[in-house]
């Protein structure tokens, strides 16, 4: 009877050429399961405090789901993980595609990396032989290319692999790892991690089957789910424009249940993708704009602006769509452009937050722009929100006297100049000119700049802000400025918790209330902090087993504790798995204070919390009460309320004690 | 007077993004303006009756503000009448 991992990892030292498997405690999987929380709990063990980032001691992981090929739906995403060069403290991101299943295949659950190699090289896992190759003309080749060139080497049609584009392998500070022809695991910039190892990729192929304790009931679970998936899709082929409008608006006759069930995410995500907000969350103001001082409504208008990125607009170029492994969903597409337009060619389908970093952000109006940038930034591995985020940066500085002309090189970087946006663009993927000062993000170009530049760079810790506006929805603010990985959109926040339809998972929890109502939208209290730090351990254990945030958001009718017990034989509630997800919370967070990088530094700029307010559009007027709700998250969590630093009784309860005595110690 | 109505959204399992500026008599309110906007033929049937009684996921600002989504409300000379849809991108 398996148990859905594979109980060992492979261990990789790029200073001495070795490479060894090394086998697991059953017992590690069931504290923290896979994934990012297995990489959290060897991690913060193995990784000695203080280690250069960018040094031989950095550890850095690549890790599949604990579901990853059990059958699992959404169960596809894998992960990276590492001290973060950008922020200090932990870094990780993931990724869709097929590269997730392929780390299973080889019999693993993580492959770790340490060292620092002289020369560059490609890790090659190859029906259980593990050697480091020679990277050769891999080295200086894009990300796209240089996969493509990997798979050509191996030439094994069952090979997968993950790479560094350019902007890796010249350490910028806000480069991902790419896999699957342009998909990118692109937060934290453990892209450059990669490159400071001299590492290009990593290609596996394996034949090792992921055994699950009870394959009939994971059977039933998916069954269940699917069958909720696929009512109504039929709907979508039948109610084409036009057509039977009275049954497609009897459909529609209870919108909020569509809301808290999941339909509504479904139904939009299967037709345009992320992409699907462009348009609306610019309107609403949740897409931040003109780098977060400018309302979207006034400074990016619908008439003007905003339609330009109409999902419809991008859409008519996909010529199939993409869908990750063991995924039903398919947000994701292929974009084939033979228009005559900026970009020819085909990319993958540039997501919500590429379009809003390099559209209203930017005041960009131009969608080609932003085909070509997705183009450029996915095959350089540079992440589409840091980069948009530090355009932005740059333009503030501009129009303020603080960046010259002539320090952007000869740029005129105006709001809006879309040919200066891409110019710019490139000098930061070459680290050319005033591209060099820029390709590291917003945090250390402030700190060279000086003269007060600092108050334009929209960071958390050292990582730029993402697409949603904390003004907005404070539950991403808290999530900016709370998580152990600062500046992410992917944790928590009021909207992902209510489309999370956490009660309908978790019996003691509660629905989310107020969220749509105009009065208390953006009012923070007990039931949605307590819903904020249950979406947020949620995510952890999640994540940990590879799972979609997308399938998540399908109110809850994906039955993600379920599955565990059915992929591993353990048979715990629900509740059991936020537990899981405290456990690997508070490791991430221990993690930080471990090696220096303060939670309570993790500060949003004022203006993302309205300090001071807004003067126009949808959000003006709004401040947020910012020290009293973080303070409210950090007690939900069981952390200190002004440190963020995870208290002693907390972490005794999740069995941590030995993690209280270190970050004792560290204090004194 | 004049009044500027907008919606965005995703209805009839279509994205619809319209903007339209109206001619309306004194006195008018919002659903007025949202049945206005739907006879000038910047919406068809099926998005009208998604939006006309303005109910979650859908929700309405006048001049950026969010209010209560009452259809009866009456609108001044310059208003701006948006019906938006709340859903959370990746």
């Amino acid at each position: 009877m398996g148990n859905g991992y594979m109980g060992k990892v492979l261990n990789v030292d790029l200073s001495a050429g070795t490479v060894e498997y090394e086998e697991l405690h059953d017992s590690i999987y069931e504290e923290v399961l896979g994934g990012t929380g297995l990489a959290a709990k060897l991690l913060y063990d193995r990784i000695p405090a203080g280690a250069d980032p960018l040094g031989p001691d950095n550890v850095l992981a690549f890790m599949p789901g604990l579901l990853t090929g059990t059958s699992a739906q959404f169960s596809g995403r894998w992960m990276v993980a590492g001290r973060s060069p950008l922020t200090g403290g932990w870094g990780d991101a993931n990724c869709g595609g097929n590269f997730s299943p392929a780390i299973k295949k080889i019999g693993v659950d993580g492959i770790f990396v340490r060292g620092l190699s002289e020369t560059p090289v490609v890790l090659q896992v190859i029906d259980g032989e593990a050697t480091l190759e020679p990277a050769g003309e891999l080295w200086g080749m894009d990300a796209i290319d240089a996969e493509k060139a990997l798979l050509e080497r191996v030439g094994l049609k069952q090979a997968r692999a993950c790479v560094i584009g350019t902007a890796g392998e010249k350490v910028s500070l806000i480069s991902g790892v790419v896999n699957d022809g342009g998909r990118i695991a692109a937060r934290s910039g453990l892209g450059a991690v990669m490159g400071s190892k001299k590492l290009k990729g990593i290609v596996l192929k394996g034949k090792e089957k992921v055994e699950v304790a009870h394959r009939d009931r994971m059977k039933d679970l998916n069954k269940q789910f699917m069958e909720w998936f696929n009512k109504g899709q039929g709907q979508q082929k039948v109610f084409a424009p036009g057509v039977m409008d009275f049954l497609a608006t009897f459909q529609r006759v209870s919108p909020l249940a569509l809301a808290y069930n999941g339909d509504m995410v479904k139904n939009t995500f299967l037709r345009y993708g992320t992409i699907c907000t462009n348009t609306m969350s610019s309107e609403t103001g949740d897409t931040p704009c003109q780098n977060w001082k400018g309302a979207g409504s006034v400074d990016f208008p619908l008439s003007t602006h905003s339609k330009n990125l109409n999902p419809k607009f991008i859409v008519q170029f996909e010529t199939k769509k993409y869908k990750c492994f063991n995924c039903p969903l398919g947000c994701g597409g292929h974009i084939v452009k033979e228009d005559g337009g900026r970009f020819q060619g085909e990319q993958h389908k540039p997501e919500y937050e590429t379009c809003a970093a390099l559209g209203a952000l930017l005041l960009n109006k131009d969608l080609e722009t932003i085909f070509v940038l997705n183009d450029k930034l996915n095959r350089a591995g540079m992440d589409t929100i840091s980069a948009g985020a530090t355009v932005a940066f740059a333009m503030e500085c501009y129009e303020a006297d603080i960046l010259s002309k002539d320090d952007l090189d000869g740029i005129d970087l105006r709001w809006g100049n879309a040919d200066a946006v891409i110019e710019l663009i490139d000098k930061m993927i070459a680290r050319d000119g005033v591209g060099d000062l820029l390709a590291d993000g917003v945090k250390v170009a402030a700190e060279k700049i000086g003269k007060g530049a600092e108050q334009y760079a929209m960071h958390a810790g050292g990582q730029e802000l993402p697409m949603h506006d904390s003004r907005y929805d404070p539950g991403y603010g808290i999530a900016y400025q709370c998580e152990p990985t600062p500046g992410k959109h992917t944790n928590t926040s009021y909207s992902l918790a209510e489309m999370f339809g956490l009660h309908n998972i978790f019996s003691s929890l509660p629905a989310m209330p107020g969220v749509y109502g105009a009065k208390k939208r953006k009012q923070h209290d007990d039931t949605k902090n307590t819903l904020l730090v249950a979406a947020s351990k949620y995510v952890q254990a999640t994540n940990a087993c590879g799972m979609c945030l997308f399938g998540l958001q399908m109110g809850g009718t994906l039955p993600v504790p379920g599955m565990i017990n059915a992929a591993t034989g353990w048979d715990h509630a629900p509740e059991h798995y936020l537990d899981v997800g405290a456990r690997i919370q508070a490791l991430r967070q221990a993690f930080n204070v471990k090696h220096g990088a303060q939670p309570k530094g993790f500060k949003l700029p004022g203006r993302a919390w309205g300090a001071p307010p807004m003067e126009k559009g949808p959000l003006k007027n709004v401040s947020i009460p910012s020290e009293e709700i973080t303070g409210q998250f950090f007690d939900g969590m069981g952390w200190d309320r002004e440190t963020g630093i995870p208290s002693r009784p907390t972490l005794e309860q999740l069995g941590l004690a030995t993690v209280a005595d270190d970050l004792e110690g560290a204090a004194e | 007077m004049k009044v500027e109505v907008k919606v965005v959204g995703m209805f009839d399992f279509d994205m619809v993004t319209e903007a339209e500026q109206l001619e309306l008599p004194e006195g008018s309110t919002v659903g007025d303006a949202l049945s206005h906007f739907h006879a000038a033929g910047a919406i068809d049937d099926a998005v009208y009756a998604a939006i006309a009684a303005i109910a979650p996921p859908n929700f309405l600002l006048i001049n950026d503000e969010q209010v209560d989504p009452d259809t009866g409300r009456q609108l001044a000379d310059g208003d701006v009448v948006a019906v938006l849809q709340m859903i959370s991108g990746g």
